[in-house]
């Protein structure tokens, strides 16, 4: 870890002085809402895409922001809890000889308080079922490293171009109440892609490859007193499970490795570009538990395809950047059926069947369309709407029980900049609005009326079909400093409420006293809940 | 350079593919079906058998159970079963000549992945219980205090039952876990016997104990008053009928009004009293057929491990005590003395286990579930409790301060 870090600051170290030195070629302010608007024009930096940067490139700039966000309230997931973050951000873009390059370093130390269920993961996956967890309320303490690169070479015999998407992460926390947990996530990703180049068009592949590695270790701080746990398996199954000092649960760990592929399509006039992709990957994670004596806990295979349209109109004064994606995201999850093999020499677990026990589909669609107007500073002002459809289905098999979750969501925003002299003042609304379609949880498994039902299923299905509105204002004060860099301070609040509708619950047992059944009925309401999502930060761009 | 990205990219290919490999071509989970014929053949034609069996399916990695009833024949089917690995258990119960008979069998572990097989189980008969162990405290008490273990052994029967010459032990493993222990016993067959790390005796000529009906004994590891020697303890086993009290040592004092048990086989005690995990162990009473030979050892394969070997028949009563509930699929009985276990899930807080009432007499008595599966039977309590219920105390027992 300590040589890890060394090698993250040795490259943010790199990264400043790469900033410092393209500073000296440019002569024109670089504010932060020009950078909003390159990165909007910017069509195949925002693919999968790589190489494409060449052709839609990013301008020239480096960027270093300390921040601090708040999101609290009792609109949230029982996994998700309040989170209080420091984040120190750094990127930036610049030619390096002909080929192009962009880098971004992240460092986030978040404080995560009154979660529940989930003993281990630092990250929350809805497609993982296989965690454990506890329903004490408790807090993790994390802290995430993330870097991303990009590099395109330029157009190569007027034809090609190639270049690669690099991501390292690596996140360490500790679940801080017994029965807590030491959890450590690793993963590294590599996009190498190419793009032809034919006049106005342009086409382009992408080769996706993701290896990541999650090690935790629960453990007792307080070991005379076991702490009951769950091995979740998906839409409110589980295994009671104990975490104790002796005779308790050992290691857990998460193999993942995906593979996929993107192809893209561009056109680039002299007033429009327009970027068609459509990706797909496919992934595994296998989840074992106590590394001497290995157990599968379970697998994930998982589909995604999607595709993505954007559409940026320059005119003389305005720019339109209207943006289409469509998502699918189906996985399958696997249970082990093992048992020990006694045999004196092999003493392991030994798997002698396999079944897809449960299945999870999401799917998402949104629209958006962006009007900025332009000016020497980026954008006097812009306006955007957007539209989002989301429809989350998790099922399992045997014994059926399902989740279903499904909204609509619009929002309009805009800002504007305000400038006094040299100095720039950016200020922006929202306001949304989320419509919930479905909602409904159907149990049949073991234990119906247990703490995973109750406290975590019932609970998150309120969050999960609840309308809600929502409101944010945002200010940007920026400063020029030099020829070319500025200072800006900026401050954002967003308030979410869910309305009056929420649902209530209904729940009983058949005749026989055995199957149990409880799902959503429109009724009276539920505590309505509210989120506050804030941020304060300090940055610089040079 | 360009060799070892080229030998990376290879290798996490290879191992992406292997990982997908794995996972390949598995189907979705549908249920399936299965027989169970139970037979009575071993059984007295003079016993009375039941009308049907109660046969319950129960897969512990799941939570998941069913339970079916026979016919008057002893069939049942199922076709509600996820595929899976089975404890299956059949229990009965008939009433004949004034007694009470329980008839039960297992199979366990057994895999029943694909729909439509069969299986039999062979169910042997007992009499109600005699002698059976009514409540285990062995998780000891807060500050790490342990010597105040007790055993409490029931007459559950309508017979006067003498405890001369009773064994009582812990088998091996220790403790519930997924180490395996393969015995190598003379007669070729381990599946008839169970292995005791240690085995202590009740004294006596054969009459000198008399246990009557709704009378208990009470085994102590020291039959002191705990509660004064530590205040978290929550038992005074000052009248225990027993102690396991080891000579020589003069850390553990002795209470001279209980009888000191025999240690009739020690390779599981060390120190200065019989220590047994806090974390449950697996204990069986039993009358032995033939003398406690201290060298009638025999050792698993690959271990050094020694434990006497008792045969099932001679076994009056066993519980399996395991962790918690994780570990009830490592349980170290055999399922034809306990097919299920009890645990506590927590130690050093004065939590005991103990059998449930099944019903009280006219008297007063009570009779105690005995069904050989302590999932069913047993209860936890919070704190441990000497003589709960209130049992009778043997006449003999002439220190016992109600």
């Amino acid at each position: 870890m300590k040589k890890m870090k060394k090698y993250i600051i040795a490259s943010v170290l790199a990264l400043s002085t790469l900033f410092v030195a393209q500073a000296q070629g440019s002569k024109s302010t670089i504010y932060p809402t020009a950078l909003e608007l390159n990165q909007a024009k910017a069509t195949w930096f925002n693919s999968n895409n790589a190489a494409g940067m060449i052709l839609t490139p990013l301008s020239d700039f480096g960027t270093l922001s300390v921040g601090y966000d708040w999101k609290v309230g009792d609109y949230k997931l029982q996994q998700e809890g309040n989170l209080k973050t420091l984040d120190i951000n750094t990127s930036g873009s610049r030619p390096l000889g002909k080929a192009r390059v962009w880098g971004e370093f992240s460092y986030q130390n978040i404080t995560q308080e009154d979660t529940k269920f989930n003993t281990l993961r630092l990250t929350l996956d809805p497609d993982m079922p296989y965690i454990l967890a506890d329903s004490r309320l408790s807090y993790f303490k994390k802290q995430t490293y993330n870097m991303t690169m990009k590099a395109a070479t330029p157009v190569l015999w007027d034809l090609v171009a190639f270049g690669a998407t690099a991501n390292y992460y690596t996140k360490s926390g500790a679940k801080q109440i017994d029965p807590r947990c030491e959890s450590f996530e690793y993963g590294i990703e590599v996009k190498p892609s190419a793009v032809f180049t034919f006049g106005d068009h342009s086409a382009g592949l992408t080769f996706m490859y993701k290896n990541a590695f999650d090690r935790y270790s629960p453990l007792n701080s307080n070991n005379q007193q076991d702490q009951p746990a769950f091995n979740l398996r998906g839409v409110g199954t589980f295994v009671d499970v104990v975490v104790g000092s002796f005779g308790g649960l050992g290691t857990y760990y998460y193999k993942t490795n995906r593979l996929g592929g993107a192809l893209q399509y561009g056109y680039q006039g002299l007033n429009a570009k327009v970027l068609a992709e459509g990706y797909y990957t496919y992934q595994v994670i296998d989840v074992f538990h106590s590394p001497s004596k290995p157990r599968r806990m379970g697998s994930t295979i998982q589909h995604v395809a999607g595709g993505n349209l954007q559409t940026v109109l320059e005119g003389d004064s305005f720019t339109n950047k209207i943006t289409l994606d469509g998502y699918m995201r189906s996985t399958d999850g696997i249970e082990y059926i093992q048992m020990i093999d006694a045999t004196y020499e092999v003493q392991q677990w030994v798997t002698i069947a396999k079944f897809i026990r449960s299945k999870y589909d999401f799917t998402g669609l949104s629209l958006k369309y962006d009007l900025y107007k332009d000016s020497g500073a980026g954008y006097d002002w812009m306006a955007g709407i957007q539209g989002q459809y989301t429809d989350r289905l998790d099922t399992y098999i045997l014994p059926e029980s399902s989740f279903k979750a499904e909204n609509v969501y619009g929002e309009i925003y805009g800002k504007k900049n305000f400038m006094v002299g040299n100095n720039s003042i950016v200020v922006g609304l929202s306001a949304g609005y989320n419509y919930n379609i479905a909602g409904e949880h159907i149990y049949n498994g073991p234990f119906p009326d247990s703490e995973v039902i109750r406290e975590l299923y019932e609970k998150d299905l309120a969050i999960l079909s609840a309308n809600y509105y929502q409101f944010g204002i945002n200010l940007k004060a920026i400063f020029p400093m030099g020829e070319k860099s500025t200072i800006y301070v900026a401050a954002s609040c967003k308030y979410l409420r869910s309305d009056e509708e929420l649902h209530n619950y209904s729940y009983g047992t058949d005749t026989e006293g055995k199957n149990f059944w409880w799902n959503l009925n429109p009724g009276p309401q539920l505590t309505p809940s509210s989120r506050t999502f804030a941020n304060f930060s300090i940055g610089f761009t040079f | 350079m360009k060799k070892y990205i080229l030998i990376a990219i290879v290798l996490l290919t290879a191992i992406s593919c292997e990982q997908f490999k794995q996972v390949a071509e598995i189907e979705e989970v549908t249920p399936i079906s299965a027989n169970v014929k139970i037979s009575a053949a071993g059984i007295s034609a003079d016993t009375p058998l039941p009308s049907s069996y109660t046969v319950r399916f129960i897969n512990y990695g799941e939570n998941f159970e069913i339970s079916k009833t026979t016919d008057a024949s002893g069939n049942v089917s199922t076709s509600d079963l996820i595929p899976g690995v089975y404890t299956v258990t059949a229990t009965g119960e008939s009433a004949g000549g004034g007694f009470t008979y329980y008839f039960s069998g297992s199979l366990t572990n057994i895999n029943i992945l694909t729909g439509g097989q069969n299986f039999n189980i062979e169910v042997a008969s007992s009499k109600a219980g005699a002698l059976i162990l009514k409540e285990i405290y062995f998780n000891g008490s807060t500050g790490y205090y342990f010597k105040d273990q007790f055993y409490e052994i029931y007459n559950n029967s309508e017979e006067v039952q003498y405890a001369d010459g009773m064994g009582i032990g812990n088998i091996l493993p220790t403790q519930a876990s997924t180490a395996t222990y393969n015995w190598e016993v003379p007669d070729g067959k381990p599946e008839n016997y169970i292995y005791l790390a240690s085995i202590w005796q009740v004294p006596g000529d054969g009459n000198d104990f008399p246990v009557k009906p709704g009378e208990s004994i009470v085994i102590a590891q020291i039959a002191q008053n705990h509660t004064a020697i530590k205040p978290t303890s929550p038992v005074d086993l000052s009248g225990a009928e027993f102690e396991t009290f080891i000579v020589n040592q003069s850390v553990n004092p002795d209470n001279p009004n209980a009888h000191n048990m025999i240690l009739a086989f020690d390779k599981g005690v060390f120190g200065t009293q019989w220590l047994v995990t806090v974390f449950g162990g697996a204990y069986a009473i039993f009358m032995p057929d033939k003398e406690i030979d201290p060298n009638g050892w025999v050792k698993p394969q690959g271990k050094s491990d020694q434990a006497y070997p008792i045969p099932i028949d001679c076994v009056l009563d066993a519980v399996e005590i395991v962790n918690n509930a994780t570990k009830i699929n490592q349980k170290r009985m055999p399922t034809n003395l306990d097919a299920g276990a009890t645990f506590t899930g927590a130690t050093y807080n004065c939590n005991s286990v103990s059998r449930k009432i099944r019903e009280t007499k006219a008297d007063g008595r009570h009779i105690y579930m005995d069904t050989n599966n302590s999932s069913d039977d047993f209860q936890l309590n919070s704190v441990a409790m000497v003589r709960r219920n209130n049992p009778g105390v043997p006449s003999w027992n002439t220190w016992y301060k109600k």
